[in-house]
């Protein structure tokens, strides 16, 4: 049976909301369960899963909507009663007549804060940003489909106050040893990064900590920093600052290629610091990620080390197409890059017939589910459907870890790697973590290797291998 | 330190807005975490509160009209008849509470005490003849708030009646409010038995005159002192004013006494009338604020809110920002204590200009002062605190005189802005008595009501179509 | 030893918190497990003695010092008394009802931007006007001679001298070893260290006989260059790096006078290192 349940004025964030929704669906009985705010785009979800619409009435974006389907009605009372405990709130500390009432707006809590963290719906950023700077904090939107114009905005005035904005669209920095977002447990050291590329931050970070270099400030600009109209604004603020502090000895510039004329600008500005930079346009001719590390090494005097990685003990696959399954937009970006380069044509996307490298971060695959990096249950499918796809003979994923990502990924990932290594295909990971994160690193590369994978450290390596394994395959 | 230097070599002390993920991963760092309860702003103005972000005007404009909130002092400095003072006003034109509206519209107390103020003038001689009158149009119907005034539940101010009249000598600003007549059958409650109109003329008759007098005698009363005065003794300015009754009673006691305009018994009546009447100290408080929002209004691109004002029917505020414009909504019915056997059906829509004690930062924003005043509209004295407390979120600034005891003396939430109200989702609270339905019943019971979001969503919207885009 | 393992030895009873610690006690913290004394507790700080070390845990807004270990929480309460026995090692720090678990770690040696002795003259006679200095027992007369045996006599007289957990006398040397350590560097003068080198083995050998067990350990941080988070904003502010007005309110944070106490001592030895440049003729 269907029961769709509307609680109005009811408001939470929507990765609460899809957790409890899976809870909902691992609930005993239930076939089907939705918990989610009733915007346009979760009501086209609703009445995608079969349930009736009508029901919601006038409920807008401010709405709860709890719809379940469950063979009767105590399998139904049963999942409310679950779905009451998982959106249970955290309890505010503080007890008596005199503690503050919680905060709705970031003003309201700014006191003796120093940086605002802001991932609310994307439309709502600017005006909590703008609130963030006008209280004198340093922001990162980690926020997503922030207009352009409001960017400009927000980094205008930033800039005139003295404050950086990391942001929109940032997942990943580092401030004074702290990691915010998705950010890997680093040592701190001498290296600062700057970059519009948040995996692509990661793995530089990860590394350098695998060589033995820390980085302690890591400053994430958000995808649309380096375009014309932006212009690079905190790329050449965050640059300027690390160049001007003491403690940083190189800095490290990563992003997609940028708009050419700011390039140039990005260019001027890292020719003009006292500090050694090393720029790292990743798109532009054999530029890659390990290979910026490689020149950041040089720099401190050090040499590349051979970053760990977990062989696989066969060798022997299938021939077939390379799938590349990935998490991190510049792990696969650079991985895509590799690939072409060796093999022809690759695709992007699942439509492709031939060699594919597929982003599941971006916007068509996130649609209802929340990113692969904490939630894998689309590429665990996707990982499954290769295995037993005849054509594909290699598979190429990306493992991130650190703050944010999934607890355990491997421990789910391991036995559909075997599946399919089982089943003739080879599958070779990228392996983005440090040996300090929370997942403990080698013991998610035993898991993936004992299933059959090799595991690389290096995204760049791994992509090689994958390279080689398609072209070898059938020799 | 610069932004940035302190981003890169200071130890991050981080407010969270959205997604708990994130809180939580800074808090296994070891770091310290403000979380916010982050919610979506009032359904309707994602696009104008974008648009009013990204206009310094507007945070330029709110320092203006708060530095002259801030700055007002308004003095109780006569009592005379409206008629003379209040601008506007002709022998047929009477002023209400609330927001502009027609005797159609207009529920039963507002009616009850329209027919009674006909009865008082003389314009009618029966409540027949009266409603006939008024509804035939015979008499213009403006808001107190369009004529420098302001008065409690139906706050019908008609030529005859004695008004208070309050000055600011530095900004050259004046208001108006009547006296209050106390409770039970009152005019402002709806009321027009013939009690009530022979007490109205009493009050124009003697007690005017002997009040006013004794004001000219004693001086100017600086009304923001008392009122400071009043705070720290657990009034709060709005529902519960003995102390401020009792310290104004001090201040003009002595002239009282020596005033010759009147016999020893007319000056003792009017005292025991003072005396008997807890409530006297509203009025006051009334016309000192609105002589306090008058002086922060029409200020371009404020988004503070200078009037909070309900006729019965509706429940109406302005913006310093927005001129002269109106938004209202339907008035809500409160819910709180009810006298005797009356309920929530008993009761009349909210109704009064008596929540311009609110918009200054008394009444329910000044409860935590006031503990004592949840046993007459409800609640506990813990949620008396936390309601101020909740207050400070939507309002600019904490009033450097009217301050609270238990929190420190810390200044009580003054200053509502509306862009805050429809990002927080707060709305203002105001304590308030609650009018019977039926004209002339009376007061049936008093509790808390809050300002309907509709109004603060359409003042937002029509302050950023104001603002030029940036 | 891996979080993991760590946390399968935890005893369930202990209220787990994640902790940040400075780098200037990693040694003792990352060691093995060893017992330790709680020497006492403040509603905001509690005083660990272990290995000969002494800790100092503290909640929100507590000063971060060159041995200290801190949690997130606002006023944790240890529920336990002096004298008790604390374990230490592991990454962890057990005292009372707490285990505060080292997720991160603070370096407490600040990296002072390369500054010219022209731009340290003008900020620390800036500093001098706005605040009044503690009696330097004639330790800056000393210095200002550049004679070693004044010096040690002076040092004498400071060590102890005061009321308090880290009296004042100390607080003064503690601003003159780490500004030596730190300023010599920074202002590209070869041999600064000389002069320090002659004071240290008197703190490193009198200060535990002669002072609090707490104010001995932060002396022999700051022979290092490890110091409180305001002192290391305030030499960052000499160096031009921070405003000058923000470090000294940061100071006033540091106890009743402790802060300025320890700002006193490093402008002595800002106007030791500036003067004896002038005289080798450097600039």
């Amino acid at each position: 049976m269907d029961s769709v349940e509307v609680r109005r004025g009811t408001y939470h964030d929507s990765v609460r909301l899809m957790q409890a929704s899976r809870t909902l669906q691992q609930a005993h009985g239930v076939e089907e369960a939705l918990v989610a705010m009733a915007t346009d785009l979760n009501r086209e979800l609703l009445a995608g899963m079969g349930f009736d619409v009508g029901a919601l009435g006038e409920a807008g974006p401010n709405d709860l909507i709890v719809a379940v389907r469950a063979a009767d009605e105590q399998a139904v009372a049963h999942a409310r009663d679950a779905l009451e405990s998982a959106l249970v709130a955290k309890v505010q500390a503080g007890a008596g007549m005199l503690a503050p009432p919680p905060a709705h707006i970031v003003g309201s809590a700014a006191t003796n804060a120093t940086l605002a963290l802001i991932s609310v719906p994307g439309e709502h950023a600017f005006v909590e940003a703008m609130d963030a700077l006008a209280h004198g904090l340093d922001v990162m939107v980690f926020s997503d489909n922030v207009p352009i114009a409001q960017e400009v905005l927000l980094k205008r005035t930033a800039g005139d106050l003295g404050l950086l904005v990391m942001g929109p669209d940032c997942g990943t920095a580092i401030v004074n040893g702290v990691g915010v977002g998705f950010a890997n447990v680093v040592q701190s050291g001498p290296v600062g990064v700057v970059g519009a590329a948040g995996t692509g931050i990661q793995q530089i970070c990860s590394l350098l900590d695998d060589a033995g270099v820390g980085v302690r400030n890591a400053l994430g600009t958000g995808s649309h920093d380096l375009s014309t109209e932006v212009g690079g604004a905190s790329t050449l603020q965050g640059l300027m600052a690390l160049d001007a502090d003491p403690s940083t000895e190189v800095v490290v510039v990563v992003s997609k290629p940028p708009a050419p004329e700011v390039a140039a600008r990005v260019r001027a500005a890292a020719a003009s610091c006292a500090t050694p930079t090393v720029l790292a346009f990743l798109g532009e001719e054999g530029v890659t990620l390990e290979g910026a590390v490689s020149r950041t090494l040089e720099v401190l005097g050090r040499k590349p080390p051979a970053y760990a990685s977990w062989p696989a003990a066969r060798h022997d696959h299938r021939p077939g197409i390379l799938r590349g399954l990935f998490s991190g937009g510049s792990l696969s970006s650079e991985a895509a890059r590799l690939a072409s380069a060796s093999l022809g044509e690759v695709g992007r996307d699942e439509t492709a017939s031939g060699h594919s490298v597929v982003d599941y971060g971006e916007d068509a695959y996130t649609r209802g589910r929340a990113h692969p990096m904490i939630d894998q249950r689309l590429r665990l499918q996707r990982l499954e459907a290769a295995g037993g796809d005849p054509r594909v003979g290699v598979i190429l994923l990306d493992v991130v870890l650190g703050h944010g990502a999934h607890p355990d990924p491997a421990s789910e990932l391991a036995p559909v790697v075997a599946g399919a290594t089982g089943a003739g295909a080879a599958v070779v990971v990228s392996l983005c973590g440090t040996k300090g994160d929370p997942q403990d690193r080698d013991r998610q590369a035993r898991l993936l290797n004992e299933a059959g994978a090799s595991v690389w450290l290096s995204n760049a390596a791994a992509a090689g291998q994958a390279i080689s394994l398609v072209e070898t395959a059938g020799r | 330190m610069s932004g940035l230097e302190r981003l890169l070599a200071a130890e991050p002390v981080v407010v969270t807005a959205g997604v708990e993920v994130l809180a939580g991963a800074l808090e296994s760092q070891s770091v310290e975490v403000h979380r916010t309860n982050w919610s979506p702003p009032a359904h309707g103005t994602a696009g104008a509160l974008a648009k009013l972000a990204s206009a310094p005007a507007v945070r330029e404009a709110n320092q203006i009209a708060m530095a002259r909130l801030l700055a007002a002092r308004p003095h109780l400095v006569d009592v005379v008849p409206a008629g003379r003072v209040v601008p506007g006003l002709t022998e047929r034109t009477f002023l209400h509470a609330g927001p502009p509206l027609t005797w159609a519209e207009a529920s039963g107390p507002m009616r009850g005490a329209l027919i009674g103020a006909m009865l008082y003038e003389g314009l009618a001689a029966t409540p027949e003849e009266a409603i006939s009158n008024l509804a035939a149009g015979d008499i213009d119907l403006a808001p107190c708030h369009h004529h420098q005034s302001a008065g409690p539940m139906a706050g019908v101010i008609s030529p005859s009646m004695p008004v208070l009249v309050v000055e600011d000598a530095d900004s050259g600003g004046v208001a108006y409010s009547t006296l209050n007549e106390g409770l039970g059958k009152v005019l402002r409650y709806g009321a027009y038995a013939p009690e009530v109109i022979e007490r109205l003329r009493w009050m124009d008759r003697v007690l005017g005159p002997v009040f006013g007098d004794a004001v000219r005698r004693s001086g100017p009363v600086d009304l923001r002192s008392l009122i400071a005065q009043a705070l720290q003794m657990g009034d709060d300015g709005h529902n519960r004013n003995r102390a401020g009754t009792s310290l104004l009673l001090r201040t003009i006691g002595a002239a009282l006494v020596e005033s010759d305009v009147a016999s020893v018994s007319d000056r003792a009546a009017v005292y025991s009338f003072v005396d008997s009447n807890d409530h006297f100290m509203l009025n006051l408080v009334m016309a000192a604020g609105k002589l306090t929002v008058d002086a922060a209004s029409g200020v371009e691109h404020s988004s503070l809110v200078t009037v909070m004002a309900r006729n019965g029917t509706e429940f109406g505020i302005r913006l310093s920002g927005t001129g002269d414009r109106w938004f209202t909504a339907p008035a809500p019915i409160v819910d709180g204590l009810f006298l005797g056997s009356f309920t929530a059906a008993d009761a009349s829509p909210d109704i009064g200009d008596s929540a311009i004690t609110e918009t200054i930062g008394l009444g329910g924003f000044a409860m935590a002062a006031s503990p004592a005043i949840v046993g007459f509209v409800g609640g506990t004295a813990t949620g008396a605190v936390q309601r101020t407390l909740a207050m400070y979120e939507i309002t600019m600034a904490e009033h450097p005189s009217y301050q609270i005891p238990i929190l420190e003396f810390r200044g009580t939430p003054t200053g509502i802005d509306a862009i805050l109200v429809t990002r927080t989702g707060v709305r203002p609270q105001i304590n308030t008595g609650v009018a019977g339905k039926e004209p002339g019943v009376g007061m049936v019971g008093a509790g808390l009501v809050e300002a309907p979001m509709a109004c603060f969503v359409q003042a937002v919207n029509t302050l950023a179509g104001g603002v030029a885009v940036a | 030893m891996s979080v993991r393992q760590r946390q399968g030895r935890q005893k369930a009873t202990l209220a787990s918190l994640p902790a940040a610690a400075s780098r200037g006690v990693r040694h003792i913290l990352d060691g093995p497990r060893q017992p330790g004394v709680l020497l006492g507790t403040s509603s905001n700080a509690a005083w660990i003695q272990a290995r000969g070390h002494v800790l100092v845990l503290g909640g929100t807004n507590a000063v971060r010092l060159p041995n200290g270990v801190t949690v997130t929480k606002p006023a944790y309460a240890i529920r336990s008394s002096a004298g008790e026995r604390c374990m230490v090692g592991e990454g962890m720090l057990e005292a009372g009802n707490l285990r505060a678990s080292i997720v991160r770690w603070w370096d407490p040696r600040p990296t002072l931007a390369q500054v010219s002795v022209l731009s340290v003259t003008g900020l620390v006679e800036e500093a001098r006007k706005r605040f009044v200095c503690v009696d330097d027992g004639g330790l800056g007369e000393a210095l200002m001679s550049n004679d070693a045996g004044a010096v040690r006599h002076a040092m004498c007289g400071l060590l102890g001298k005061g009321e308090g957990l880290t009296p004042e006398g100390d607080d003064v040397l503690v601003g003159v070893l780490a500004g030596l350590r730190l300023l010599g560097p920074a202002l590209g003068i070869l041999g600064a260290d000389g002069m320090q080198a002659a004071m240290a083995p008197i703190v490193l050998t009198e200060a535990p006989f002669r002072t609090t067990a707490l104010s001995a350990a932060l002396l022999r941080h700051a022979v290092a260059g490890e110091v409180a988070d305001p002192v290391a904003a305030f030499l960052q502010a000499l160096t031009g790096r921070i405003d000058l007005a923000e470090a000294i309110d940061g100071l006033h944070t540091m106890g009743n006078t402790s802060g300025v106490a320890t700002a006193c001592g490093v402008l002595l030895a800002a106007e030791f290192l500036v003067r004896g440049s002038v005289h080798d003729g450097q600039r």
